[in-house]
């Protein structure tokens, strides 16, 4: 793949778990760029973000169809346990904003310049601080 | 005792026992005018992406078709399509024609649901009453083949858990065949008739930019002419092994949205014809044998009557996954109710909404906020009146 060159200084970790199915590593810091990159210029297919609570941290999973080749393209950011926080990528990709709201009660990720960072799942009395995913220490 | 203590109230709502998924939206409006629309979700939250976490991944196919009660096969579909992406492994022939066949019975099944409620929408009970009267027999055929009429319990990593006995066939094919003037009738009316024509022609417009901007998928998205289809460019079951169409349309308004899923429908009985044709053939085992969940991720989908369905797992080795995230249709496609409701009148929101098929419980559930002039609030139910009120108009006029 030509991202594979294009940002080889920015991967982290580069899995293809078959020829479909691309897991790419990279920092948050370079999350919009790519993001913008794989949505604007590769005209791939944004699917939903995917969160989960792993030793490392927390993992965010950007998920990416390119329809025409059949391939799934999943960008990962690990984010630590303390305060995560990450750009959200609403700017680029509108329907982004809800998943954003569903990880920030969900996995505790606040995503720094979101358009709308309501409450969006979560009862209105629902504690603040308290995340149903993140697994305990 | 009292008359009072022999009252017995039953309260209907926020979870009406008639709504599969209570939903909640704001409508601001000015006048006539919708200005602005925001959604809130969560009231039937299960957690069931939760619950994954602490059951194998046999279970896991039983709580997913749970998911959804109308499209119930296509979350086991992605879900095993997931687990296989993990495993890394092909599943036999005969049962990717059964998988095949059990998701286009129930896309028949769901959108004739579907074009009943579109049809009460618009004040056309009559195309209500029978387009439920045509889903009966594809729910018999259900019943028949897989002992229930939904929730079928079809499917498990690997393949399938039951074969389509090669004397139902005959059975299967009639119905289809029965069905198909059917829908015939369905699409001419509504190709025929000016009134629907004034009502969903140009109303409720999606983008092509709109569309990829939300991620808008299945019908919703191929309306407005982004011409994607899980089924076609995310080979899975026997859908590569099939001659059949994806249907698209150009105009992105209610009327094509009507139309698309009309025409999915000749498509549908086309692959299942098709499928029960191979299968008579087919032999061979219903399943391949799944000894060990590799660690790793996994990721499946297949396309739902509403769109592309999402499973993404994560598994450390054990019988169960580390995380199991779901993506269903409708949350990609009710956020495009903020690029197609905006600026149309009251009387047309109901309609719009229903569109893009999000079950009759989100209009249900919503509330009309006048912008300007302090609160005034609309049940769903007066969105239908009004809906139904502008098509007696039309009528007359």
């Amino acid at each position: 793949m030509v991202m594979k060159e294009k940002f080889s200084d920015r991967i982290i970790e580069w899995f293809e778990k078959s020829e479909k199915r691309f897991y790419i590593l990279i920092d948050s810091s370079n999350l919009l760029q790519i993001v913008d990159y794989i949505f604007n210029e590769v005209r791939a297919r944004y699917i939903i973000v995917s969160g989960l609570d792993t030793p490392a941290g927390i993992e965010l999973v950007y998920h990416f169809a390119l329809d025409g080749a059949g391939t799934v393209v999943s960008l990962r950011v690990i984010l630590p346990h303390e305060n995560p926080r990450i750009e959200s990528i609403a700017s680029i990709i509108t329907g982004a904003q809800w998943i954003e709201r569903e990880i920030r009660e969900l996995l505790g990720v606040e995503f720094l310049h979101h358009p709308d960072p309501r409450r969006f799942l979560m009862s209105e009395d629902w504690p603040e601080g308290v995340y149903p995913l993140r697994r305990e220490k | 005792m009292t008359s009072e203590n022999k009252r017995t109230v039953i309260p209907i709502g926020p979870y009406h026992p008639l709504q599969e998924e209570p939903e909640h939206f704001l409508l601001y409006v000015e006048g006539e005018k919708v200005v602005d629309i925001d959604w809130m979700a969560g009231y039937n939250h299960r957690g069931i992406e939760k619950l994954a976490e602490r059951m194998t991944y046999d279970q896991i196919t039983f709580l997913v078709e749970r998911v959804c009660g109308i499209c119930s096969t296509s979350h086991p579909i992605a879900f095993t399509n997931a687990v296989e992406d993990l495993c890394g492994i092909d599943i036999p022939e005969r049962a990717k024609y059964i998988r095949s066949i059990v998701g286009e019975l129930e896309r028949l099944h769901s959108h004739l649901l579907w074009a009943g409620l579109a049809g009460h929408y618009l004040g056309y009970d009559t195309v209500w009453m029978w387009a439920w009267k045509y889903r009966e027999p594809v729910l018999d055929v259900m019943e028949a083949v897989t002992g229930n009429r939904n929730n079928y319990a079809m499917m498990k990593a690997g393949g399938v858990r039951r074969d389509i006995d090669n004397d139902d066939i005959p059975t299967i094919l009639k119905m289809v065949d029965e069905l198909t003037p059917k829908v015939d009738l369905l699409l001419k009316a509504v190709q025929d008739d000016p009134v629907i024509h004034a009502r969903t022609k140009g109303v409720g417009i999606l983008s092509p930019a709109d569309a990829r901007a939300y991620g808008a998928v299945g019908p919703t998205a191929r309306a407005s002419g982004v011409d994607i289809d899980i089924r076609r460019d995310h080979p899975y079951a026997a859908y590569n092994l099939v001659e059949w169409k994806v249907i698209t349309a150009q105009n992105g308004d209610v009327y094509d949205k009507v139309a698309v899923r009309l025409l999915e429908m000749f498509e549908s009985i086309s692959i299942i014809k098709q499928c029960l044709k191979r299968l008579k053939v087919t032999g061979g085992p219903l399943d391949a044998e799944i000894k060990e969940v590799p660690p790793g991720p996994g990721l499946g989908h297949g396309e739902a009557p509403r769109g592309e369905v999402f499973h993404y797992i994560v598994s450390d080795g054990t019988n169960s996954p580390v995380r199991l995230k779901i993506r269903a249709p409708s949350f990609c496609n009710v956020p495009t109710f903020k690029a197609t409701c905006i600026g149309e009148t009251v009387s047309d929101a109901a309609l719009i909404l229903a569109a893009v098929d999000p079950c009759y419980c989100c209009t249900e559930r919503m509330s009309v906020i006048e912008a300007e002039t302090g609160k005034r609030t609309l049940t769903g139910a007066d969105l239908i009146r009004l809906s139904r009120e502008k098509t007696t108009r039309l009528r007359r006029g």
